[in-house]
């Protein structure tokens, strides 16, 4: 059992200051990409036991509502592209979700070399359940009015990961 | 069979635009922490670093004694004791840190930054500084800053006074 030592009210704040302090260089980009890791540790951790209950993660609740959001079936190939995941995993996720009978995968009958899924009746019930759940958490993000949100939205969706 | 679904409940149903935003928004979140992290584990790579291990021996370049108690690091990097242990597992194995026993409590033990840590965050840090491009300017990662501050208000992180992005000059400190 470890004892509980004095925190400073905010580490982020305090890693902010010592950074500065420290004459480390521009500060912005650092402090952003710290608490982009933060915010999600928080707002995956609220909606992670409801999801637990549906035998769900965050990611594999994207890939099922984004197939049930479809009236039609969907490529694999554009799944992946629409929610900008790399073909390993959308064809992970995928495979998780069909072994829990969420989704169904069907051969094109024109192009053999194309899988097709869909929503089975349960995943599209198991999606609308944990959407509804996460809406009374607010996904998470409690603190963000609807401005916040979609503010947030505008900027995160300008970040890009790997080489600059 | 026919490939078209047939017609169940919406997946939306009962729920409306506010909450298909705020979906989004969570979507964006993780989707962004991922990205970001990925970018400065790019740029640790070539100093045998991840961005969490960087964190820790930053951390420590901080401290006068270059050590702190594993619990401390814990409460200071937001993370939980298991993962302390296993950073410091793997930053000791590359020695760049080492675990020694407190002076006056034995029960205690801290992590303290090697000659060869030190060697390697200077360096690091210095990339960061200079090569992390998020895809955003500065402005808009103060902005980001700013609307987390909030998120961590709220989930009683933080306090309220809390200092947050634009609230804070960098030439008012050191």
């Amino acid at each position: 059992m470890m004892e509980p030592y004095a925190v400073p009210m905010d580490p982020i704040a305090e890693g902010r200051r010592n950074w500065v302090a420290h004459g480390c260089g521009p500060v912005e980009q650092v402090t952003a990409a710290t608490a982009l890791t933060r915010a999600q540790q928080i707002a995956t951790g609220r909606m992670a036991p409801l999801l637990a209950e549906y035998d769900l993660t965050f990611a594999q609740l994207e890939v099922l509502v984004a197939v049930a959001d479809h009236a039609r079936l969907v490529g694999m190939g554009e799944l992946g592209a629409m929610l900008g995941l790399h073909p390993t995993t959308t064809a992970r996720t995928v495979a998780r979700l069909e072994r829990a009978r969420y989704v169904e995968r069907v051969d094109d009958t024109g192009d053999r070399r194309v899988t097709r899924v869909r929503a089975s009746a349960r995943g599209l019930a198991v999606a609308h359940a944990a959407l509804t759940r996460l809406r009374d958490i607010g996904f998470g993000l409690d603190g963000w009015d609807e401005a916040d949100t979609r503010r947030f939205t505008g900027l995160a969706g300008l970040v890009r990961g790997g080489v600059s | 069979m026919s490939p078209e679904v047939e017609a169940g409940p919406p997946v939306w149903a009962g729920l409306g635009e506010r909450d298909r935003a705020a979906f989004a928004a969570a979507s964006a979140l993780v989707r962004s922490a991922g990205a970001a992290t990925a970018r400065i584990d790019h740029i640790l790579r070539g100093f045998g670093l991840t961005f969490a291990r960087y964190e820790v021996l930053l951390l420590l370049s901080w401290t006068r004694s270059g050590s702190m108690p594993l619990g401390k690091v814990r409460d200071r990097l937001l993370i939980h004791q298991a993962a302390v242990t296993n950073l410091v597992d793997r930053l000791e194995s590359d020695g760049l840190v080492r675990r020694v026993p407190h002076i006056r409590d034995r029960r205690t033990t801290l992590a303290e930054i090697t000659s060869q840590g030190r060697k390697v965050v200077i360096p690091a840090t210095r990339q960061i500084a200079t090569q992390l491009r998020l895809g955003i300017s500065d402005e808009q990662a103060e902005e980001v800053f700013a609307l987390v501050q909030k998120l961590r208000r709220s989930a009683g992180e933080i306090g309220a006074g809390e200092i947050g992005a634009g609230e804070i000059g960098a030439g008012e400190i050191g």
